[in-house]
């Protein structure tokens, strides 16, 4: 065995330990006002980035706004990107709580990646908040003491949607259709229960695999007998070619859309669709023309911040209201994260008033509890914009399997 | 001797360093396990197969599977299991596929690999929950108390592993039946010529080297906590063997150097920059190049004359 | 599924085809020349859709988007073939392979850098937005645009091989490179004029494909696969081969997704291996 690269072995070695202990510093003992350090373990690139970038402009925003201070300690923001890959999430998160040694994990959007991050902080015993979108049921139900979301929840929208669809909207058959996984699978699920339950009959469920941009083949599957459809992707991108071929294809004559927010976003397809979008209704919990006082000063902070290049919008919304409720659960413990259980429950006790004049709460579970808006599209005032035309107050996450769509 | 004194070193010293770099030290470890699969059937057989993942997320996925449904929670029946689904699934591949050669034989296995995916990603989601993915894989329990929850208790279980998994790839290489294969990759026709069914041969050595690239993904599932179907992807493939040659491609230590790098290198770079995919195509390409032999045959090539040993 | 809708798909899938024949002979060239395959030839379409929507966005001209596109491919097939593939000709395949899988990443990783992770997507040109009625139902005009087109550069390229001098040239030197060598055609010369043209179509395929198949990092990967599963069905050295296991898999593409959204690309891969060891050397392979 003598004479092999053994030499080389040692080499190998070293080269080990220097690679491993290329850590950025060692933290050592915590000094009481040193920073409270919130990791984020968000997508940076991939489908889901979008909507993670906008929500970061929003806790950005709220962080400046407060000087990166909560209850006189300073705040330290440690963001990686994952990809939109739920393997590398864990990763990332892996690298954020081991190495960075982060108080609170922040995630972002991709549903996948939340539910592996959620097994690991478990195991690592760090609270994790959702501050983007990542809506799985899987994140808080079954309920973890340690995974908390301050968005939305698959269904939590969806199924109330479902109801006005049916009784509100008049529609008798309905078609859903989604990309064949959970995060698609799950709030069409639950659009159905609701849509059923009420008295309608969803006729047709059309899948594809994630990821597929040409929309074509999966609108040719429908039936003439569908009035309107439930549909969600994942991704601006794929959503603009949805219309985009809906329009094309003249599906506008034949059926109606009722929609997910993704799909009449004021800043997105409502500039490139304009008035053909007119009429479309989707199920929201912000919305652009709300004349709150708080969403009024929110909108200017954001466009002096951020210019106008990009119309305000409720991923920014979600994102400041998240890092706020964590800034105030913060303060009521007045600073001291080192308490992990004190922290839990504050997050459990804390109270804001959202940007749309509602209160934003948490659960049992962990999830929020929040008002939702039934929004349409019309022409006022020589603007093209999503208006409000109902409130659903203060909806909660539907119980467990609402969001499990049964396969063949 | 040298060697047992740093496998010594790794066992007693490695657990002192921070919990990170216990994680960290596990996961190249796990991964030398794979990249040495690869060398073991392209490195020493020479053929080129982008289906090594197929073998490594499976493996994890029966042990995610089993484990998570309480189905099987014995530690070493669910190594079994797994093995044998290995075996089962590298029996059926490995018949298919070397059936033909070369570039054919290559893309052969990543449309296996390929399909085995989307198997995974789709038809199969109500066991394995498709893009979610599977998680909450508890550590093994070894029996006799001794638990592996902890970071450096399973670092021990890895290195243990890993030890077996080399020292087995070492007697192989050294049998007659590595010369033969090694005899095969150089001169197949020669090889036919002196009587020998080439055929069985590298069939053999396509399970053994699933087997172990089984063996990784296994201890992967553990690791990780959670399994998706990335893990069976073409290229995760594509990845061992960038990481194979990296090392060095045939040479023994080649895996561990390979996987260092992958890992290691990796794992330092993405703090810097996201773009390390790209890095890590740059470096393959330079070490293609310019560093025939990978790391390992460059340090072979700094101590001439000691005799290092190649394959 | 009625008629008209069957028809649509059936009209979708032979655009895709023609969009695939574009990356695909290109790379089934290379292959019979010189026993490359140059996994890097998708990027070489993604990068030439996104040059082209740069071009696109600063000039608004959609032909002179197409052209930049083009030339970006050529220019990327030009600089991989002097300077990496050359120094491994006459070493073992697979290590070409790996290389370009290698650069293909590279690739990927820079166009993340220069035009961000977010997939985009071109606009077909003004004077071809609009749609026309296919027995009944709207369709667009782009898609029929591309079959055209692809229809075209065909019939151009197969003019080009059997008719042109040069087009002799390269056959013979699919067929035996030692002989061509030996009856003083240059070969070098004539390898790197293949790969980059054979980059310049994939290119050009990349930016007049975009406004169907978007613009995202993954592209690149993504497509070559396919590619690959042409050439490896289709066999190498016959251009109508080429083309005809194109639509072939175009279609079964398309209406895959129609018919069976889960499984489409299931039974593509499945094909290939069918055809892989049943007849490995290609449905459509000419000479021996």
């Amino acid at each position: 065995m003598a004479g092999r690269s053994v030499w080389g072995l040692i080499v190998g070695g070293l080269c080990f330990v220097l690679v491993l202990m290329s850590s950025p510093g060692d933290l050592g003992a915590q000094a009481p006002r040193s920073p409270i350090r919130i990791g984020i373990d968000t997508e940076m690139t991939g489908v889901m980035s979008e909507t993670s970038m906008n929500c970061k402009q929003g806790y950005d925003l709220y962080l400046q706004e407060t000087g990166y201070r909560v209850a006189g300690r300073p705040i330290k923001l440690i963001e990686y990107d994952n990809k939109t890959d739920p393997k590398l999430s864990v990763e990332v998160a892996q690298k954020l709580v081991e190495r960075d040694k982060v108080h609170i994990l922040g995630f972002g959007t991709n549903s996948a990646g939340a539910i592996a991050v959620r097994g690991y902080v478990e195991k690592a015993k760090v609270p994790m908040v959702v501050v983007a979108m990542a809506g799985t049921e899987r994140v808080t139900l079954p309920p973890s003491k340690y995974a908390f979301r301050m968005s939305y929840a698959d269904g939590q929208m969806e199924l109330p949607l479902g109801r006005y669809a049916y009784e509100k909207l008049g529609y008798r058959k309905m078609a859903v259709m989604a990309p064949d996984y959970a995060g698609g699978t799950g709030k069409v699920w639950a659009f159905h229960q609701g849509f059923e339950k009420a008295g309608g009959r969803v006729v047709q469920t059309v899948l594809w695999p994630l990821g597929e941009m040409d929309m074509a083949p999966y609108f040719a599957r429908l039936n003439p007998e569908v009035e309107a459809i439930f549909p969600f992707i994942p991704g601006d991108i794929s959503i603009d070619r949805f219309i985009s071929q809906y329009f094309e294809l003249g599906l506008d004559k034949k059926i109606k859309l009722c929609t997910h927010w993704t799909f009449t976003e004021d800043y997105f397809t409502l500039q490139t669709f304009k008035e053909k979008m007119v009429g479309i209704i989707s199920g929201a919990f912000y919305c652009l023309d709300s004349a709150t006082p708080e969403n009024k000063r929110l909108t200017q902070a954001y466009y002096t911040k951020y210019g106008k290049k990009k119309l305000m919008n409720g991923d920014v919304a979600t994102g400041y209201e998240a890092m706020k409720f964590i800034c105030t659960a913060l303060g009521a413990i007045n600073g001291n994260i080192e308490d992990t259980e004190a922290f839990l429950k504050a997050m459990h006790a804390a109270r804001i008033k959202g940007v749309m004049g509602g209160p934003v709460s948490i659960d049992e579970n962990g999830n929020v509890v929040r008002d939702f808006l039934i929004r349409q599209v019309q022409k006022k005032d020589g603007v093209v914009k999503n208006v409000v035309l109902d409130v659903l107050p203060q909806m909660h996450q539907p119980p467990q399997g609402y969001t499990v769509m049964p396969h063949k | 001797m040298f060697v047992l004194l740093a496998w010594a070193a790794c066992f007693f010293l490695v657990p002192a360093l921070p919990e990170y770099a216990v994680t960290l030290a596990t996961s190249i470890l796990i991964s030398s396990i794979y990249v040495s699969s690869a060398n073991l059937l392209t490195g020493y057989a020479g053929l080129v197969s982008l289906g090594q993942a197929i073998f490594w997320g499976s493996a994890a996925y029966v042990v995610a599977i089993l484990t998570t449904r309480g189905l099987v929670t014995n530690f070493y029946l669910v190594a079994l299991i797994s093995m044998v689904t290995v075996v089962f699934l590298s029996a059926f591949f490995g018949a298919l596929a070397l059936r033909v050669k070369h570039l054919y034989f290559m893309i052969v296995t990543f449309a296996f690999g390929h399909v085995v995916w989307c198997i995974a990603m789709y038809p199969m989601q109500q066991v394995t929950f498709g893009y979610d993915g599977i998680k909450d894989i508890a550590r093994p329990f070894l029996g006799l108390s001794l638990s592996t929850v902890s970071p450096v208790s399973f670092f021990r279980l890895v290195l243990v592993i890993t030890t077996l998994c080399f020292s087995f790839i070492y007697l192989v290489i050294g049998s007659p039946f590595g010369h033969a294969v090694v005899g095969i990759r150089d001169n197949e026709h020669r090889m036919t010529a002196l009587g020998y069914n080439t055929f069985l041969y590298k069939y053999l050595c396509f399970i053994l080297s699933a087997v172990i690239a089984g063996t990784g993904g296994l201890l992967f599932a553990y690791f990780n906590g959670y399994v998706n179907p990335s893990e069976l992807h073409w290229i995760w493939s594509g990845d061992a063997l960038m990481a194979m040659f990296i090392g060095g491609a045939g040479w023994f230590w080649g895996p561990l150097w390979g996987a260092l790098a992958y890992v290691g290198l990796r794992y330092w770079i993405s703090s810097y920059t996201m773009y390390w995919f790209g890095i890590e195509g740059m470096i393959f390409i330079l070490v293609v190049l310019f560093f025939r032999g990978g790391i390992a045959g460059f340090v072979a090539r700094l101590q001439k004359g000691r005799g290092a040993w190649k394959g | 599924m009625t008629l008209p809708v069957a028809v649509s798909q059936i009209v979708n899938g032979i655009a895709f085809g023609m969009l695939l024949f574009l990356l695909a002979s290109g790379l089934s060239l290379m292959f019979g020349l010189m026993g490359v395959i140059n996994l890097a030839h998708g990027a070489y379409f993604m990068v030439g859709g996104y040059v082209g929507l740069t071009v696109l966005e600063a000039t608004e001209s959609f032909l002179l988007a197409l052209a930049a596109g083009s030339l970006a491919g050529a220019l990327l097939g030009f600089i991989t073939e002097r300077f990496l593939m050359r120094r491994l000709y006459g070493l073992r395949g697979h290590e070409s392979i790996l290389l370009t899988f290698a650069l293909s990443l590279v690739l990927g990783d820079m166009s993340l850098f220069l035009w961000t992770g977010t997939p985009r997507w071109v606009q077909a040109p003004a004077f071809l937005q609009f749609s026309f009625s296919l027995l009944g139902n709207p369709y667009p005009a782009y898609r029929v645009a591309i079959i055209a087109i692809g229809i075209s550069i065909f019939a151009g390229l197969y003019w080009f091989q059997e008719r042109t001098l040069w087009g002799a040239m390269v056959r013979a030197g699919v067929d035996n490179k030692e002989m061509a060598t030996g009856l003083g055609i240059n070969v070098p010369l004539v390898f790197t004029m293949v790969f980059s043209f054979g980059a310049f179509l994939a290119g050009f395929g990349g930016f007049v494909g975009s406004p169907i198949l978007g613009l995202h990092t993954g592209l690149g990967v993504e497509i070559i696969m396919l590619a690959l599963a042409v050439v490896i069905v289709g066999g190498i050295g016959s251009l109508p081969g080429c083309l005809a296991t194109c639509l072939l898999l175009g279609l079964s593409d398309t209406l895959g997704k129609v018919l069976w959204p889960s499984y489409a690309s299931l039974t593509i891969y499945l094909v290939v291996v069918i055809v892989l060891l049943v007849k490995p050397s290609g449905l459509f392979t000419r000479g021996g």
